[in-house]
């Protein structure tokens, strides 16, 4: 059996948890604590030397000198007595030490005789292992030995905290990195936000100074980035701001913070623009900062007005019929004093307005159904002259009340196209309806239909009006548009005839054009596809 | 003549109405339903001419579509009202124009009154004559 075992330390515990902080059980081997060892052998005179740690149940070596095993347990190491003392512990002959007289280290391989133990004490008072020297004949150390031992054990002690700190240093540094990672992954995160995001992020400093953009705000105010940073924040905003200078951002402080505000902005052209201001304060190592959230309202609130406008119109376009229809009906209801040529002109005034209702509902159905994507065509082989005379026939009336000719002109040779006639008999209606709007008395409105080639076909209705100027082209198809939208229009309408009748020849597959001189008169012409194209 | 001529009476009593509507329907019905009431009525059909018949004849009433050719009744009415000879007579809209700020900018312009169509047939004199009423108590 071994020989009685070392009692633990009073402050094993400590000394465990001190031990485990160094990091270094089971490490690899290391020069430098290989150097201490080898260095202690050699001044010391022995075969074999030792940097041991005295861990829980056994003793490791982080440096060894004559001996090929990496640890032993614990309770039959000589060490193990050795970390209970301050000062060094010296065997002088195994065998005459009752404490490790039956040690099979010392009984049998490798046969210790002499051991002198140097406790490696922390700074922290813990006594972690030893630097020892061991002999395998009975012998003593000469003073100078003892005081190289001890300033080797003192190395030893140095050489492990330098370790702890290096590594400490380096977990430190790891974090570092790790942090500094994390930071420009957000770092990045930000950045492309920032980048993206649909609202415009200027950020000022106190002064009111642009430090600095994202894409947004460049793209509202049409400037680069480069000619927004470091200038006065008063470059976006129209003059009344401007000249408040450095007091705009104390009142925009004012209002603007935390709260949604509306304020005027200026781009780079001078134009004038609603934005909505979101102003927030970021606390920054340079001082405060104050970032504007910009949001370009401009084209919502013309979504507004256009809104309103249609509203307006719908609203007119619908009530002013009524009013015929009803109030016909109230003045026959009780028609006690009208006179019976009065009655005639009363109903028809309630039909006509109820003809005119049916046409405007219809319309707007028609517009509401292709904006849905919900119009269908039911196409069929037509012949190009059935089409247009079906169409003249409808309006025929109303151009005999303008005197108004009507004068249709179709090819002999032109191929049958595949279309809803119903629905190209409306486009071709609408054009016409529109032309005998504009046509002076006494002219001629002429629809003409030639073939293009075989696979195409093209209609063209043609007034002797006023005609329309270049720029005033463009409008013509957009929806509730009427060239003359003002309350003072001398043209009834809901500007939703031509937005159909664009729409409708589309939807075929075709295309429609206008051609117009001022004071010459204007054309229409609708292009179809024969049979020979035919899809949606 | 005097206080015994019954027809007298009538006739100064008879309101003068000038009504301007460009729609010739509209123009039928609202001018036979205020007959009716006991209106004299004449009728134009945009604010230019009402500007002029105005003027010449000083109405009592004119009653007044918003979107008419030429003129609207919007810049008819600031006419009106701008000039000494006719600032003083009563103008009441008549208009298919019927959104809140539509009406509140009609009747900034100093306007009597606003009746919006479609309007009641039946009643429309009546209508007339109350806004009428309710401007010479104020």
């Amino acid at each position: 059996m071994s020989a009685r075992p070392a009692p633990l330390p009073p402050d094993e515990a400590a000394r465990l948890e001190d031990l485990r902080g160094f990091e270094i059980l089971d490490s690899g081997d290391e020069e430098a604590f290989d150097d201490l060892t080898r260095l202690a052998a050699h001044i010391c005179g022995t075969p074999i030397a030792l940097i041991t740690l005295i861990d829980s149940d056994r003793q490791w070596f982080k440096s060894r000198v004559g001996v090929e095993a990496r640890e032993t347990p614990r309770d039959i190491a000589f060490c193990s007595h050795a970390i209970l003392q301050d000062d060094l512990l010296i065997v002088g002959d195994a065998l005459e030490d009752e404490r490790f007289a039956t040690n099979p280290f010392v009984v049998s391989e490798p046969g210790i005789r002499f051991y002198a133990g140097a406790p490696l004490v922390t700074p922290r008072g813990h006594a972690l292992g030893t630097l020892c020297v061991i002999d395998r004949v009975p012998r003593q150390l000469t003073s100078d030995q003892l005081t190289a031992l001890g300033a080797l054990r003192r190395q030893v002690v140095a050489q492990l905290e330098m370790r702890r700190t290096l590594l400490a240093l380096k977990e430190a540094m790891k974090e570092h990195e790790r942090d500094q990672a994390a930071l420009q992954s957000a770092n990045a995160r930000f950045r492309s936000v920032f980048d993206h995001m649909l609202g415009g992020l200027v950020i000022l400093t106190e002064d009111g100074i642009i430090e600095e953009t994202n894409p947004a705000a460049g793209r509202i105010f049409g400037y680069r980035r480069e000619e927004m940073i470091g200038r006065h924040v008063s470059m976006l905003l129209p003059e009344p701001f401007r000249a408040e200078g450095r007091d705009f951002l104390r009142r925009a402080h004012q209002q603007a913070i935390g709260r949604v505000t509306e304020w005027e902005g200026r781009r780079s052209n001078g134009d004038l623009f609603p934005l909505e201001l979101s102003l927030f304060e970021s606390p920054a190592p340079e001082g405060r900062r104050f970032a504007g959230n910009i949001r370009d309202v401009s084209e919502r609130r013309a979504a507004d007005r256009a809104k309103n406008e249609f509203i307006s119109i719908v609203s007119h376009e619908l009530r002013t019929p009524l009013t015929s229809i009803k109030g016909s009906i109230q003045l026959l209801l009780d028609d006690a004093g009208i006179a019976a040529e009065d009655r005639n002109r009363l109903l028809l005034a309630g039909l006509n307005n109820a003809d005119r209702l049916i046409r405007i509902i219809s319309d707007m159905l028609d517009i509401a159904k292709i904006e849905a994507g919900a119009l269908h065509l039911d196409r069929r082989l037509c012949d190009v002259r059935d089409l247009v005379e079906q169409a003249l026939a409808t309006v025929e009336t109303i151009a005999r009340n303008a005197s108004v000719r009507l004068v249709p002109v179709v090819a002999a040779e032109i191929p049958p196209v595949m279309v809803d006639a119903d629905r190209i008999v409306q486009a071709i209606v609408n054009l016409l309806s529109n032309a005998l709007k504009f046509a002076p008395p006494d002219t001629a409105v002429t629809v003409e239909a030639t073939r293009i080639d075989d696979a195409r076909v093209c209609v063209s209705v043609s007034d002797r009006g006023p005609g329309l100027s270049a720029d005033q082209l463009p409008q013509l198809f957009q929806k509730f548009r009427q060239l003359d939208s003002s309350d003072s229009r001398k043209i009834p309408g809901t500007g939703l005839g031509l937005s159909i009748t664009k729409a409708l020849v589309e939807q075929h597959g075709g295309s429609i054009e206008v051609t117009s001189e001022v004071g010459v008169g204007t054309t229409f012409t609708i292009r179809l596809p024969g049979t020979a194209a035919s899809d949606t | 003549m005097g206080c015994d001529d019954p027809e007298g009476i009538r006739k100064n009593m008879t309101m003068r109405l000038l009504l301007a509507e460009d729609d010739p329907d509209i123009q039928l019905i609202a001018r036979l339903s205020l007959e009716k009431a006991g209106f004299d009525v004449t009728v134009v059909g945009n604010g230019a001419e009402a500007v002029r018949k105005a003027a010449e004849e000083h109405p009592d009433v004119i009653l007044m579509d918003w979107m008419m050719p030429e003129m609207t009744g919007l810049d008819a009415c600031s006419m009106l009202k701008s000039a000494v000879a006719t600032r003083d007579i009563p103008i009441i809209f008549l208009t298919a124009k019927t959104q809140a700020a539509e009406i509140k900018r009609g009747l900034q312009l100093g306007a009597a009154g606003y009746i919006v169509k479609p309007f009641d047939a039946t009643t429309l004199g009546t209508q007339v004559s109350a806004i009428l009423g309710k401007t010479r108590d104020a």
